[in-house]
């Protein structure tokens, strides 16, 4: 199941250096057409980023504590990190290129793609996000004073409609 | 002896606010109360920044198809008896 995780990442790599090796040697004569292709490049790595998610929800939703979750997690979140750095560099590009009067094909569907990319990562970061210090200390501090409930007589309230 | 699960009147509160179905709702809490004092032994190995707390996972998809992802920090290093459930994050995925 690593397949289509890590054949993602080796795509993101691929058009950040493509956009990266572009960038200093590029003819100003084909500026739109190659932010064109870039934009084709992106989409295609949205899907592919998309793909990889739900690859990845479904091992979330078979054992969400497994080892292969921390690996596999890890990776997609960096990736989608860099992903939406390249994203955004091509937006910028498109920015650019509209202002110098240049009408760029495809360039809502590569804001839509971003939106996308930006949820599937906020949805990976939630995996690993850490507790609140104030919430961690009081809570301890309403166990000390003896304030917390026990999870039995939560699900009791729950199943006899006092809770929540 | 199993640990005993305790919620904090703060994250009580929490998990009303989630706004979730009375389905999910009842599978979360009854994981809660059954599941993770008898799985403890397995699952408290992931810490956290904060190392009194381990993480751990719990999903559940209601009726709709829509998947619920719970996020734990859980203490275990305040009460030898107890599990004190320190935050409880809730995203729909």
């Amino acid at each position: 199941m690593r397949g289509p995780v890590l054949r993602y990442v080796r795509r993101s790599n691929f058009v950040e250096d493509l956009v990266d090796e572009w960038k200093p040697h590029h003819d100003q004569a084909m500026f739109a057409l190659d932010v064109e292709e870039f934009i084709y490049e992106c989409i295609d790595l949205g899907r592919l980023s998309t793909h990889a998610w739900q690859c990845f929800r479904e091992l979330l939703f078979k054992d969400p504590n497994a080892p292969i979750i921390e690996e596999l997690g890890n990776i997609m979140k960096q990736t989608l990190g860099k992903t939406l750095g390249t994203f955004r560099t091509v937006q910028n590009l498109v920015n650019e290129a509209t202002q110098k009067g240049h009408s760029i094909k495809n360039a809502d569907q590569l804001g839509v793609t971003i939106q996308e990319t930006a949820r599937i990562l906020e949805s990976v970061e939630h995996l690993f996000m850490q507790p609140d210090p104030k919430r961690i200390e009081e809570s301890i501090a309403a166990f000390n004073r003896g304030e917390c409930m026990p999870a039995e007589e939560l699900l009791r309230a729950a199943q006899d409609g006092r809770f929540p | 002896m199993l640990r005993k699960m305790v919620v904090s009147p703060e994250n009580s509160l929490a998990i009303g606010s989630f706004g979730l179905p009375r389905e999910t709702l009842l599978d979360l809490l009854a994981h809660v109360y059954h599941s993770i004092p008898g799985a403890y032994a397995s699952i408290h190995t992931p810490r956290m920044a904060d190392t009194r707390l381990f993480r751990y996972r719990f999903v559940s998809t209601d009726h709709n198809g829509v998947g619920h992802l719970f996020l734990f920090g859980i203490d275990d290093t305040t009460s030898p008896e107890h599990l004190i459930i320190a935050q409880l994050q809730h995203r729909i995925v």
